[in-house]
């Protein structure tokens, strides 16, 4: 027995070295140390998909490595202003203006503004196949809208502030009272904030049978999953109207901007925060390439017969 | 009547080996032995708490009740321990019938006190005092008052005979005390090496062992 | 931040604090009769049972999530209950996922205690739930810091209610499920606010527990 205790232990003991060995990052020999761009981008981006096809063709072409950090849009923006990115890549311009006017944008030799608006999609209303509430009929994306509200038909916000949950926002009859503060927005039976991602909120709407808005690369990714459809019971209701429509834009962040202490929410003493604006240049320049627009432009084509975003 | 037939191993040394050994209703046996001789293992057979290989027959439709050499008290007052046993809608009776009981064993004074914070000796007592609240076929009781001073031991002892005389009830216990054997029981089985050596009434085998092993060991005592 | 006059935030609360004391409390009934069977009884095969019950112990959260989601989804074995992204469900996670800390802990702790009251419980010849009631009555204190830890996870679970809740505003939201999104929004001051009334909610539990124990100690003298 004696025998048998000792022997669990060398072997808890050898365990435990092994994955101390194992996770030790500074046992890995890396030959030099890469150039790397920060990027804080939001979930919605991330999710599509599209970071992750032009990454290994970025990282070719430039000889930078790319980490991004992606949360809802407030905490990505709130992330740069800590001085954790060289860029921002959102899709909210009344945040990102706001970004700006804050003084935390850098105008990129050769571009006319801080805010690089790049690409475009567009958002869709999905719901229920059979579509109770005739939004599929209706004459614009706001009578559509109105439509679900006066039925009282189940409707999922993602009520996380994120650049989707702002578009709808817009879509709502103002004199419904809804807000993204939820503290002092008006509530309703049928509105569900769901205060979640748009793939969490998407499955929501797919087991309630409810409306949804939505990017349309999420959208039909999942619809297109590989283990087969993971939102059989929703169909894309309306698309393609100018009031839906999602501009993707960058923003490099200015290296002399106001940085705040994220413990203090005081303002950094100036220099405390190091952004590295050629890397910043680089990745903006690498985008708005040719090489990066045709790439983009295929995105999606061949797993789902369509362009998810057009290039500006 | 119990019959039991047991053996019991633990690896290669056997602890218990009894053959047909038989318990008679109404009865009192002292189990004498040296340590280690199998008593515990035997009151534990019989009482059903340790598995053996045999059978202990007539203990079906019985009531058992058996006290091991370390009991426990529980967290609770010592009339509630004593209490512990009884069926909860008989409680209010039977509290008083342990009330008079701790009484009698010179215990009244300790009725309300939490039972874990006694001394051993005290433990003992009101444990024994537990085993006697409820009436029982056979009690089986393994050195029942091996923690106990001299004026404790005699004060148990009459209260467990009354409890017999009353009752009715047979009492298997072990002791290493000849003197405690002779007080208490008709009859007395030796025990060694987990087998029974000699087996009779209580003067005969202690005043005139038949096994030469029973002799060395009385002649041990002796001394 | 004054709860009172937030009938949003009195709503998390409300929810948080049923969802907490419910699970823990169901949690702590089934986990304490397995973990007091597991203790008490010596049977064949009762070394695999305790080594899968503390395997359970280690359950990640998000997994119970998606495996009580797919259950009680639309087209899921249990979907026609209808209770998916709501408190009850979000009960019913918490307490696959606590049950066996519970009972994983009953047993450990309680397993010494069972050892030396066997013999004399035993030799009483009592009934089944007389046992149980003096072995728990042995191991009050001991399941007193088993159920703080049981309402400890419950309170400040995130993985697993967020995916069968839905975090449903005035529904299904929680403090900490309303915390991680707060995080989502850059809100943080509301997160960490948010974070200290769970603190001093679960400060207010281990009060009572203290008290509850030292209540205990007391009557034992």
């Amino acid at each position: 027995m004696k025998k048998l205790t000792s022997l669990a232990l060398v072997l808890l003991l050898v365990l435990s070295l092994v994955t101390f060995v194992a996770c030790d990052p500074a046992d890995t020999p890396s030959a030099e140390e890469p150039k790397v761009v920060r990027i804080s981008t939001t979930t919605s981006v991330n999710d599509s998909g599209l970071m992750a096809y032009l990454q290994p063709y970025f990282e070719a072409d430039t000889g930078y490595k790319w980490e991004i950090a992606s949360a809802g849009t407030g905490a990505a923006i709130k992330s740069a202003k800590y001085g954790n990115a060289d860029v921002i890549l959102v899709h909210s311009k009344s945040q990102e203006e706001a970004f700006v006017a804050d003084g935390f944008g850098r105008v990129v030799e050769g571009y006319s503004a801080e805010r690089i608006s790049f690409m475009y999609n567009y958002f869709v209303l999905v719901g229920p196949t059979a579509d109770p509430a005739g939004a599929k009929n209706a004459t614009g994306v706001k009578a559509a809208f109105s439509s679900i509200a006066s039925g009282s038909h189940t409707f999922i916000s993602r009520g996380d502030k994120s650049g989707t949950h702002t578009a709808e926002l817009k879509l709502w009859d103002s004199a419904l009272g809804l807000t993204n503060d939820p503290a002092t927005s008006a509530t309703y039976d049928w509105y569900v904030s769901a205060g979640q991602g748009m793939g969490a909120c998407l499955t929501m709407a797919n087991e309630q049978g409810a409306y949804c808005l939505t990017d349309k690369a999420t959208f039909l990714s999942m619809k297109n999953h590989a283990e087969g459809d993971k939102l059989p019971g929703l169909s894309i209701l309306f698309e393609q109207d100018d009031a839906m429509k999602n501009t993707y834009s960058m923003i490099a962040v200015n290296p002399n901007a106001p940085f705040i202490d994220s413990v203090t929410g005081e303002a950094l003493p100036e220099g405390t925060v190091t952004i590295d604006t050629e890397a910043a240049n680089v990745f903006i320049n690498w985008m708005t390439s040719t090489r990066a627009s045709e790439l983009i432009a295929q995105y999606g084509v061949e797993q789902y017969g369509q362009a998810l975003f057009t290039v500006m | 009547m119990i019959e039991i037939t047991a053996q019991k191993k633990y690896g290669e040394r056997v602890v218990l080996d009894v053959e047909k050994l038989r318990f008679v209703e109404g009865e009192v046996y002292a189990i004498i032995g040296t340590n280690g001789s199998g008593k515990s293992t035997l009151l534990e057979a019989i009482a059903g708490t340790l598995k053996v290989k045999g059978s202990v027959r007539g203990v079906e439709g019985k009531d058992v009740a058996y006290m091991p050499q370390k009991s426990y008290a529980f967290s609770m007052s010592v009339l509630s321990n004593v209490t512990a046993p009884c069926p909860l809608f008989r409680l209010p009776a039977e509290r008083a019938k342990a009330k008079r009981l701790l009484k009698q064993m010179g215990l009244h004074h300790l009725a309300r006190k939490n039972a874990s914070r006694l001394s051993g000796g005290e433990t003992q007592r009101v444990a024994l005092a537990r085993m006697l609240v409820a009436p029982h076929d056979y009690l089986i009781l393994d050195e029942p008052s091996a923690s106990m001073d001299v004026e404790s031991t005699l004060i148990s002892e009459e209260v467990l005979k009354d409890y017999l005389e009353r009752t009715g009830c047979a009492l298997i216990f072990a002791t290493h005390s000849m003197a405690q054997a002779r007080r208490l029981s008709d009859k007395v089985v030796f025990l060694d090496g987990g087998k029974v050596i000699e087996m009779g009434y209580t003067d005969e085998v202690l005043d005139n062992p038949k096994d030469d092993r029973t002799k060395a060991f009385l002649d041990n005592f002796a001394r | 931040m004054v709860i009172g006059q937030d009938p949003m935030l009195q709503n998390i609360v409300k929810t948080t604090l049923e969802m907490a004391f419910t699970s823990s409390i169901l949690a702590l009934l089934f986990g304490v009769l397995i973990g007091l069977v597991v203790a008490y009884n010596n049977f064949p095969g009762k070394k695999v049972v305790v080594v899968i019950l503390r395997t359970l112990m280690g359950l990640p959260p998000v997994v119970v999530g998606i495996v009580v989601f797919i259950l009680f989804s639309g087209t899921g074995p249990f979907g026609h209950l209808k209770l998916i992204y709501s408190v009850e469900l979000m009960i019913v996670a918490q307490v696959v996922l606590i049950t066996p800390i519970v009972a994983g802990m009953t047993e450990t702790s309680l397993t010494p205690i069972v050892d030396r009251m066997r013999p004399t419980v035993k030799g009483l010849g009592l009934s089944v739930p007389k046992k149980f009631f003096l072995v728990l009555n042995e191991g009050k204190y001991q399941l007193i810091a088993v159920y703080l830890f049981a309402f400890a996870r419950a309170i400040s679970e995130v993985g697993a209610i967020q995916i069968v809740g839905g975090n449903i505003l005035n529904k299904t939201r929680t403090m900490t499920t309303a915390i991680a999104l707060n995080y989502n929004t850059g809100d943080f001051a509301l997160a960490v606010a948010l974070g200290i009334i769970l603190l001093a909610i679960a400060l207010g539990v281990n009060l009572v527990a203290g008290l509850l124990q030292m209540g205990l100690k007391k009557r034992n003298d």
